[in-house]
C-alpha cells in the first residue's frame, strides 16, 4: 500500500511517527506527524504528537504553536493542555503552566498526571501549599507512586515540615530504591537539619547503586562545605568534575571551595571553566569578582561584578561587593548607589549596613552614617549569636535546647520564617515544647 | 635592567635577620602543658618582654611559660624565665631575680609604676595575675596583693600608661574568655571524628580590667569608674596611643572574633568606647576579625597615629589609616597588605623602621592555633614564616619576606614578639616566643641604608619613663613623630627607647618633646647614629653603650 496516494490514512502516518518516536528518533517521528497533518489539517493527535517531537528536539516555540493548534481543534483535549503546561514549566513560565494545567484538570478531572503536573507547577511557582494539595490528591487515589511521594516530600521540605518531608522521601525510596535523586533529596533534608551523619549515609546508599553519578559527589561536597570542611568539599567537587567534566556546577562548586580555602589562583581557574560551560550564571561572575577583590585587582573585580549584576540583579551580595569595589576606588557616589540597591534587596545584610555607614561618613552625612551603623550593630550582634549557636548545633545535632534558643533569637528579631523553620526541626527531634511554640507563633503571625 | 633591579632591590641587602638564640644561649622552650585533650588555653601563648631590669644599659628578656594541664606528666619544672643580656650571651637569672612564676603564664607588661628608677613587671596568667616590684638590686618582690591587684580571670595583654596625666602609670589588662579545664568542650569534625581546638565562639568573653595608680603604691580597680566595663570583648591585644591627638592616651583593644574596642580618653581617665563609629571595630566589610597583635604608628608621616591589627588565616591583617577627622579607614587592600596576609595567622607585630629609611615598616610573627590545621586546609601550616612589609613611602607596602629570606622563613608557631635594639647597634631586633617550641632571637645584622637616632626619656614631673611622650623630629627629609610606648604587639612589651630611621639625613635639625601633660622641651642640631638621654626640663646627653 502506498501511503502518499491515500489521503485518508492520516492515522497511519501518526502510527508511523509513533514508531520512530518510541525509538527515540524525534526527527523522523516529526516527518510522520507532519504527513498526518498534511492529509488532515485538523488532526489533533497529529498536532499534539508533532509538538511532542519538537519539544524533544528542544524547539519549544514550535512545540507551543502545535499544542495550541491541537487545542484549537479540540477544546477538550486535555493531553495537549497538559503537555503545553509541561513545556511552560520547562521554560520556567510557571504562571502560564499553571493556567494550562488547570484547564487540563478541568477537562479531565480523573487524570492523575494532570494533577501531579499541576502540583509541580505550583511548587515551582512557590505556591508550596497548593502544590502539596495536588500531590495529596494524586496520592489519595494512588498512594504508592514513588515520584509523587518524593516530590511531596520535597514540597514539605520547602515548607519546613521536616517530619513529613522525610516520611515521604523515605517512602518513595521504599517503593523504588534505585532512584539516585531520591537519595540526594533525603541527604539534602538531613544536611539542612545539621544531621551530617545521616546525610552522608543516604549518599553512601546512593553510591552503592551507582558510583558514577556526579550529582552524588556534589551533594557530598555540599555537606562538607556547609560544615566548613572546604578541603573535603573540594575533593568531592573535583570527583564530580572528573566524572562529568561538562557539568558547569562541579567547576563552580570547586571554585567556591577553593575561594574559601583562599587558593585564589586555582579558584579563578575553576570559575573560568564554569563560565565557559555556562556563561549565564551570575554567581560565577560574582565569585570571579570576589577573587579579583581579594587579589587586589579592583578593575577586574568591577568588570566581573557588573556582569554578575546584569545577570542576577536581585542578589544583595553582588550589589554589596560592587559597592565594596567602588569604596576601595573612593567612588563614594557609585558605592552609595550600589549599596542602597543591596539594602533594598535585603535590609538585614550586616555588611551592606556597615558599608553604608562608612560611605555616609565619607560624604559628610554623619546622621545617616550613624543610622546605618546602629542598625548594623544590632544585626551583627544577632548574627554573631546565631552563628555561635549554629556551630554548637552542628556538634550536637540532637540538642533540642540549642534549637529552641536559636528559634527564640530569630523570633526576637521578628524573623518569623526562620524561627518557624528551626521550630519545625525541633519538632522533628521530638520536642513538645517546640510544637507548642510553633503553634503559638503561627497563630500569632498567620491568624 | 640590572641596574634598575639593583636600585629597586638594593635595600634588601641591608636587612639580614639571624636567629642567634642558640649561639647566645637563650634557650627558652615554651611548653603549653597539653596532652592531646585540646585544652583551649594551649593555643594562646606566650608572650615575651624586653626591658632593662638591671639598669645596665641593655635589654633583658622575660619569657612566659605554660603550666601542666590535666594529664601532663613530664619531669620538668615549668616556670617563667628571665634572661640577663650579658653582651653576646644570655644568662638565666630567674631564681636569683625571683620571677619564676609557675602559674600558666600568658603575657607581660613592663614599666616603672612607682617612679623609683627601675622597671617593674606585670605578669598575666590563665589564673591570677602576678605583679613583681623591681627592688633595684636585681631582685623582684611579688606585690600583687599589696598594690591591690586582683584579676583572677584569664588575662592576655596588658599595658601601662598614664590615663589622667597625673604622673603615675595606670594599668590596663585585657581579659579573654571564660574557660576551665573541667569544662573543655569537644570541638572538631563530628563526622570524621577529628578533634580540634575550639574557636572563641564557644566561650563567653570576660570584661577587661583598668587599674588606677594613686601614686602611693596602690592600684584601684577603676573598671567601672573609667567606663571601660561598658564594653566587653574577648581581649587579646592592647595598645595605648593618642589617636585623636588631643594630648592624652586612648586605648585600643584587639578582640577575638568580636568587635575591637577603642576607648577615647577625656583626659581625666574616663573613657568612651567609639570603635564602631570611628571605623576601627571591624574590617572594611563590617566583619569582626580574630584580632591578636596590635600597634599604633604614623605610617604616612602625617603626624597622626595609624593602626595595625593581626588576624586569623582567611582574614587579612588590617591597617586602618587615620583620616585626621575622628575617623579611620580600613586601607588594607589599597596599601598592599591584604593578599599577602590571607594565608597566615598573625600574632606579634610592630611598626618599626627596619631599614632606617624614615618610614615605618611592619613586622609580623605568624603561627596557626590549630595544630592539625592541614586536615582542614592542605595549604595552611601550623608553623609559619615571619613577614616583613616594607613601607614604600606612598601609603603602600611590599611583602619583602622572601627577598630578605634567611631565618625569617624558618617556620615556627609564633606568638609573642618583643621589639628593641638588643645589641644597641641602632637597629631593631626581635625576641619571639613560639608556642610549644624554642624561642627565637632575631638580630638585625645587615647594614641598613639609613642613618638613625634614638632617645631614652626620663620624666621628672610626668611618669619616670615618660610613657606617652610625643617626639617630633625635623630633618632635611621632613618631619617624623613617635610616642614613647612599650606596650604593643601581642602579650609582650617592647624597648622603651624611641628609634627613628633618618635615611640619608645626618642631622636632626630640631627635636620637640611633648611630655605627657607637662609641657615641651626643644632641641636643635642633633647628630645621627647615637642614642640620647633626655631628662624632662631640658637636659640632653649622648648615651654610650
Amino acid at each position: 500500500m502506498s501511503l502518499d496516494k491515500d489521503p485518508s490514512q492520516s492515522d497511519i502516518w501518526v502510527a508511523y511517527g509513533n514508531l520512530y518516536y518510541n525509538q527515540g528518533n524525534s526527527k523522523k517521528a516529526a516527518n510522520g506527524y507532519r504527513q498526518a497533518i498534511e492529509y488532515d489539517s485538523t488532526h489533533v493527535r497529529g498536532f499534539n504528537n508533532l509538538a511532542m517531537a519538537y519539544k524533544d528536539l528542544g524547539n519549544y516555540d514550535e512545540a507551543e504553536t502545535h499544542f495550541l493548534k491541537a487545542i484549537y481543534f479540540d477544546s477538550t483535549y486535555s493531553l495537549a493542555m497538559r503537555n503545553l503546561g509541561d513545556i511552560y514549566l520547562k521554560q520556567h513560565k510557571t504562571e502560564q503552566a499553571i493556567l494550562w494545567l488547570e484547564k487540563a484538570t478541568s477537562a479531565d478531572p480523573q487524570s492523575l498526571y494532570g494533577l501531579y503536573w499541576l502540583g509541580r507547577a505550583h511548587v515551582q511557582n512557590n505556591n508550596i501549599q497548593q502544590g502539596i494539595h495536588y500531590f495529596l490528591e494524586v496520592l489519595a487515589q494512588k498512594p504508592d507512586l514513588p515520584q509523587v511521594n518524593h516530590d511531596l516530600g520535597k514540597a514539605y521540605f520547602a515548607n519546613r515540615n521536616y517530619k513529613k518531608a522525610l516520611e515521604h522521601v523515605q517512602f518513595a525510596l521504599k517503593r523504588n530504591s534505585s532512584m539516585i535523586p531520591y537519595y540526594i533529596t533525603l541527604s539534602h533534608v538531613y544536611d539542612h537539619m545539621q544531621q551530617g551523619k545521616k546525610a552522608f549515609a543516604a549518599l553512601q546508599d546512593a553510591l552503592t547503586i551507582d558510583r558514577s553519578v556526579a550529582e552524588i559527589y556534589i551533594e557530598r561536597g555540599n555537606i562538607h562545605k556547609n560544615s566548613g570542611r572546604f578541603e573535603d568539599a573540594l575533593k568531592e567537587y573535583n570527583l564530580a568534575a572528573l566524572i562529568k567534566p561538562e557539568l558547569w556546577l562541579s567547576h563552580y562548586k570547586s571554585g567556591v571551595a577553593l575561594y574559601y580555602l583562599t587558593r585564589l589562583d586555582e579558584a579563578e581557574t575553576a570559575f573560568l571553566k564554569a563560565e565557559e560551560l555556562h556563561p549565564e550564571s551570575g554567581s560565577t561572575y560574582h565569585f570571579l569578582g570576589m577573587v579579583s577583590l581579594a587579589k587586589e585587582n579592583n578593575k577586574a573585580a568591577e568588570n566581573w561584578l557588573l556582569k554578575a549584576a546584569e545577570l542576577e540583579g536581585t542578589s544583595t551580595d553582588i550589589w554589596f561587593h560592587l559597592g565594596e569595589v567602588q569604596m576601595r576606588a573612593e567612588q563614594w557616589k557609585d558605592a552609595e548607589k550600589s549599596l542602597l540597591k543591596s539594602y533594598d534587596l535585603d535590609s538585614y545584610n550586616a555588611e551592606t549596613l556597615y558599608s553604608l555607614g562608612q560611605v555616609y561618613k565619607q560624604v559628610g552625612k554623619l546622621d545617616r552614617s550613624l543610622e546605618y551603623l546602629y542598625k548594623f550593630k544590632e544585626i551583627s550582634e544577632f548574627e554573631r549569636n546565631t552563628e555561635s549557636l549554629n556551630k554548637k548545633i552542628r556538634l550536637h545535632p540532637n540538642d533540642i535546647t540549642l534549637r529552641l534558643e536559636l528559634a527564640t533569637l530569630y523570633e526576637d528579631q521578628e524573623r518569623i520564617d526562620q524561627a518557624v523553620m528551626i521550630l519545625h526541626q525541633a519538632v522533628y527531634l521530638g520536642s513538645m515544647e517546640a510544637e507548642k511554640k510553633l503553634k503559638t507563633l503561627l497563630e500569632k503571625n498567620h491568624p | 635592567m640590572v641596574l634598575t633591579w639593583l636600585l629597586s632591590n638594593g635595600w634588601t641587602q641591608s636587612l639580614v635577620f639571624k636567629d642567634v638564640a642558640d649561639n647566645q644561649l637563650l634557650n627558652f622552650i615554651h611548653d603549653h602543658g597539653g596532652t592531646g585533650e585540646k585544652y583551649y588555653v594551649e593555643t594562646m601563648g606566650s608572650g615575651v618582654c624586653l626591658f632593662d631590669y638591671d639598669n645596665d644599659g641593655d635589654l633583658d628578656a622575660y619569657f612566659l611559660q605554660g603550666a601542666s594541664l590535666p594529664g601532663w606528666d613530664k619531669e620538668i619544672i615549668l616556670e617563667n624565665k628571665l634572661y640577663r643580656n650579658d653582651g653576646k650571651k644570655w644568662m638565666d637569672v630567674t631564681d636569683e631575680a625571683g620571677v619564676g612564676d609557675k602559674n600558666y603564664g600568658i603575657g607581660c607588661a613592663c614599666a616603672d609604676y612607682d617612679n623609683d628608677g627601675d622597671t617593674d613587671l606585670y605578669v598575666t596568667n590563665y589564673g591570677p595575675d602576678v605583679f613583681y616590684h623591681n627592688d633595684g638590686d636585681g631582685t623582684f618582690t611579688d606585690v600583687t596583693l599589696d598594690v591591690g591587684i586582683d584579676n583572677p580571670h584569664w588575662a592576655s595583654s596588658a599595658a601601662f600608661f598614664d590615663s589622667d596625666n597625673d604622673g603615675w602609670l595606670d594599668l590596663y589588662v585585657t581579659n579573654y574568655v571564660e574557660f576551665s579545664t573541667e569544662n573543655n568542650p569537644w570541638c572538631g569534625e563530628p563526622v570524621q571524628g577529628e578533634r580540634a581546638y575550639c574557636d572563641p565562639d564557644y566561650f563567653e568573653g570576660v570584661e577587661d580590667k583598668f587599674y588606677h595608680n594613686d601614686g602611693q603604691g596602690n592600684f584601684s580597680d577603676w573598671s567601672v569608674r573609667s567606663g571601660i566595663n561598658k564594653a566587653r570583648g574577648k581581649g587579646l591585644g592592647v595598645v595605648p596611643g593618642d589617636i585623636d591627638n588631643d594630648g592624652d592616651m586612648d586605648i585600643y583593644i584587639a578582640n577575638d572574633k568580636v568587635m575591637n574596642l577603642l576607648f577615647i580618653n577625656d583626659g581625666l581617665g574616663h573613657f568612651t568606647e567609639k570603635a564602631l563609629f570611628t571605623g576601627v571595630g571591624f574590617n572594611e566589610n563590617g566583619r569582626a576579625e580574630a584580632g591578636m597583635g596590635v600597634d599604633f604608628g604614623d605610617v604616612n608621616r602625617d603626624g597622626w597615629l595609624d593602626l595595625f591589627v593581626t588576624n586569623f588565616s582567611g582574614e587579612t591583617n588590617t591597617l586602618y589609616l587615620n583620616e585626621k577627622n575622628g575617623f579611620l579607614i580600613d586601607a588594607t587592600f589599597r596599601t598592599g597588605l591584604g593578599y599577602p596576609s590571607i594565608h597566615l595567622l598573625g600574632f606579634g607585630t610592630k611598626f618599626v623602621d627596619l631599614d632606617l629609611d624614615g618610614w615605618l615598616d611592619i613586622f609580623v610573627v605568624n603561627g596557626h592555633v590549630i595544630d592539625n590545621i592541614k586536615l582542614f586546609n592542605r595549604d595552611y601550616q601550623h608553623a609559619q614564616q615571619k613577614q616583613i612589609f616594607i613601607n614604600q613611602g606612598n601609603e603602600t607596602f611590599l611583602d619583602q619576606t622572601k627577598n630578605i629570606g634567611g631565618d625569617l622563613l624558618e617556620p615556627t608557631v609564633g606568638r609573642g614578639a618583643a621589639f628593641g635594639d638588643i645589641d644597641n647597634d641602632g637597629d631593631i631586633d626581635i625576641a619571639i616566643s613560639n608556642n610549644n617550641g624554642k624561642a627565637n632571637l632575631l638580630l638585625n645584622e645587615g647594614k641598613p641604608k639609613g642613618h638613625w637616632i634614638g632617645f631614652k626619656l626620663e620624666g621628672k614631673t610626668c611618669n619616670r619613663e615618660a610613657i606617652g611622650s610625643k617626639l617630633k623630629i625635623t630633618t632635611d627629609s621632613g618631619v617624623q613623630v613617635a610616642w614613647v610606648n612599650p606596650a604593643a604587639s601581642y602579650l609582650s612589651s617592647n624597648d622603651l627607647r624611641v628609634l627613628f630611621g633618618l635615611g640619608p639625613d645626618e642631622m636632626v635639625t630640631s627635636l620637640e618633646v611633648q611630655w605627657p601633660g607637662f609641657g615641651k622641651d626643644l632641641f636643635e642640631n642633633l647628630t645621627c647614629n647615637s642614642y640620647y638621654r633626655i631628662v624632662q626640663g631640658g637636659s640632653l646627653s649622648i648615651i654610650t653603650y
